[in-house]
């Protein structure tokens, strides 16, 4: 409608958001995960329940308050407007931290639990080998937990996908920017283009199906180390 | 092995630790060469004991020094585990799964080991038997051959010490035998000093040099293992697996019957279904619950050893059982009886008995020379 072809444009745009959203969250989340799984903390319900809390809220409140934050009157987004003169709503950038809040505990849960069955052991035997607690995660606990990473880096991208609550409130619908495949969708049926939306919908099932097959390629496969 | 000049220590530790429901509190000197036992039974805090020297426990108070380099120190300043010149085998192995025997051995080895290195790979591989497993995956491997993997590995990491936790304990008896030797070898050909952690007297009496009992969190005994043995009251003499040593020298093989004969003195001797070499001296470890009383020489019986002593000391150590101590030939030998036969005898301290000794197995036996 606005010159697409066939709604590439959404569909690149969504590709990179999750991308990018993925590839950010496993860098932030691994030192979060790893915490979560070793800490003795008392505290450690009340930041799992934090981690948890984008599972059960709707999109619409993420979105409020994301969107007050980034705004560039929020704490956020006026920091960014300072650094880099640029808005953070309404911008692509803006979406990525969205999206990385909405998809947070896709990506930490799945760590969290390959890290808490790697456990404690194999840690104290490499300590006691001379590897530094750093050298000890690198070359013991995540070669033991790639499944766990593949599970993450799979479950962020194929849930950034079909994100639209927390796009519509941040991110609004600006081609190339920020609309991506599942606002392109609605604002198709909107229009009453059901042929598009069919075409965008179907491509979106494909995806999201090969993502869920991939995960589940991954974890039936006999147990890695028996 | 035993040098009575300062050279008999490489250290010294004193250790602290304060748990709601456990505390620890010992000092002792660790060895400069061959292997110090810690003796003890679960819950005496032996694996504790490790677990500090390693740096694996947080919260530990006391001071631990080895050689030039002062681990803990009193201000509570430890250095992390993976600075100290220490190596540990676990109970359960804890071997990498994802890597290879070969990179399991070559992790610390990497990481540690400097030019003079007290040990060489290929020493360790065929002292350990492991040359043909390199290739494999620490999941192909059976339980005996991952705990020699798990020494390999430690010896390698060039450590000052070795801390050994109850490396047999997940091991069935026959996996436990097919290591023993292993350790045995271990302990003739290496030089570096080894902390031995166990419950079980045989392989303590077997592969340790010097022992620390432990009960409760405290050290109880420290002094050579035939001392700590022959003492019926230290603790190794604790319930049902309490026994004593009987020292002797082995007179003759009856290659018929297939036993030999170790003589404790001219009259009183011991008969085992063994070979033993003529004339070596051997100490024995006979069970409490082997030895039975009787105040008439047993005659027509099955039981082969028969000798003579006196009652010197009984004590209660359940309620159906005393435990009571045995003068033989001036050796002291433990009979653990029911309470209920103790007193139908009438047997009392002082009193002249015959003792049979059920059974006498060459696998509780140390040649002393």
């Amino acid at each position: 409608m606005e010159g697409e072809i066939a709604g590439l444009g959404p569909l690149l745009l969504t590709l990179r958001l999750a991308l990018v959203t993925t590839a950010l969250l496993i860098v932030i989340g691994t030192p979060i995960a790893w915490w979560l799984a070793v800490t003795r903390s008392r505290a450690k319900p009340i930041f799992e329940a934090l981690v948890a809390l984008p599972l059960v809220l709707p999109p619409t409140v993420l979105g409020f308050y994301l969107l007050i934050l980034l705004g560039p009157n929020g704490a956020l987004g006026s920091l960014w407007v300072t650094i880099t003169d640029e808005a953070l709503t309404f911008t692509f950038s803006g979406l990525v931290i969205a999206s990385m809040v909405y998809s947070f505990p896709f990506v930490v849960q799945p760590l969290q639990s390959a890290f808490e069955s790697v456990g404690r052991d194999l840690m104290e035997a490499a300590a006691t080998l001379g590897a530094s607690p750093k050298d000890a995660f690198f070359s013991v606990v995540v070669p033991l937990s790639r499944r766990g990473f593949l599970t993450a880096g799979i479950m962020g991208i194929a849930h950034t996908l079909g994100e639209f609550g927390v796009v519509l409130m941040v991110g609004g619908n600006i081609p190339g920017e920020t609309r991506v495949i599942s606002i392109a969708i609605y604002d198709h049926v909107e229009m009453l283009d059901y042929a598009a939306a069919h075409r965008m919908s179907i491509l979106l099932i494909g995806m999201a199906f090969t993502a869920m097959l991939a995960l589940y390629f991954v974890n039936s496969r006999k147990p890695l180390y028996e | 092995m035993n040098n009575s000049d300062s050279k008999n220590s490489s250290g010294s530790c004193h250790l602290r630790l304060t748990r709601s429901d456990f505390s620890l509190d010992v000092s002792f000197d660790l060895p400069a060469h061959g292997v110090l036992g810690i003796f003890g039974d679960s819950g005496s805090g032996k694996t504790s004991v490790l677990r500090c020297l390693a740096g694996l426990e947080r919260n530990v108070r006391g001071s631990i020094v080895v050689g030039d380099s002062v681990w803990l120190d009193e201000e509570g300043q430890a250095l992390p585990t993976h600075q100290r010149r220490v190596a540990y085998v676990f109970q359960d192995s804890r071997l990498f799964p994802h890597l290879n025997v070969q990179s399991n051995l070559s992790y610390g080895q990497k990481r540690r080991a400097t030019a003079e290195s007290s040990v060489s790979r290929d020493e360790v591989l065929s002292m350990l038997g492991i040359s043909h497993l390199l290739d494999r995956k620490p999941a192909q491997l059976s339980g005996g051959e991952k705990q020699r993997v798990a020494i390999a590995r430690a010896l390698l990491s060039d450590p000052a010490v070795l801390l050994l936790d109850e490396p047999l304990a997940s091991l069935d008896d026959a996996r436990k035998q097919e290591v023993l030797p292993f350790l045995d070898r271990l302990h003739r050909m290496v030089r570096i000093p080894m902390i031995y952690v166990s419950h079980s007297v045989q392989e303590v009496q077997r592969l340790c040099d010097r022992l620390v009992v432990m009960e409760k969190g405290r050290k109880t005994f420290d002094g050579d293992v035939l001392s700590a043995l022959t003492q019926p009251n230290a603790s190794l003499s604790s319930d049902a697996d309490a026994g004593a040593l009987l020292k002797g020298k082995v007179v003759e093989y009856d290659a018929v019957g297939g036993v030999s004969v170790i003589a404790l003195t001219e009259e009183q001797k011991i008969y085992t279904p063994a070979k033993l070499e003529i004339d070596a001296h051997i100490a024995i470890r006979i069970q409490a619950s082997d030895v039975s009383l009787s105040l008439d020489r047993p005659s027509r019986t099955t039981v082969l050893n028969i000798l003579e002593g006196q009652i010197v000391k009984c004590i209660n150590q359940t309620d159906h059982h005393v435990v009571a101590t045995i003068d033989v030939s001036n050796q002291k030998l433990l009979a653990r009886i029911s309470k209920k036969s103790w007193e139908q005898l009438s047997l009392a301290s002082g009193q002249n008995v015959f003792v049979q000794i059920k059974a006498v197995s060459i696998n509780d036996a140390v040649f002393i020379y």
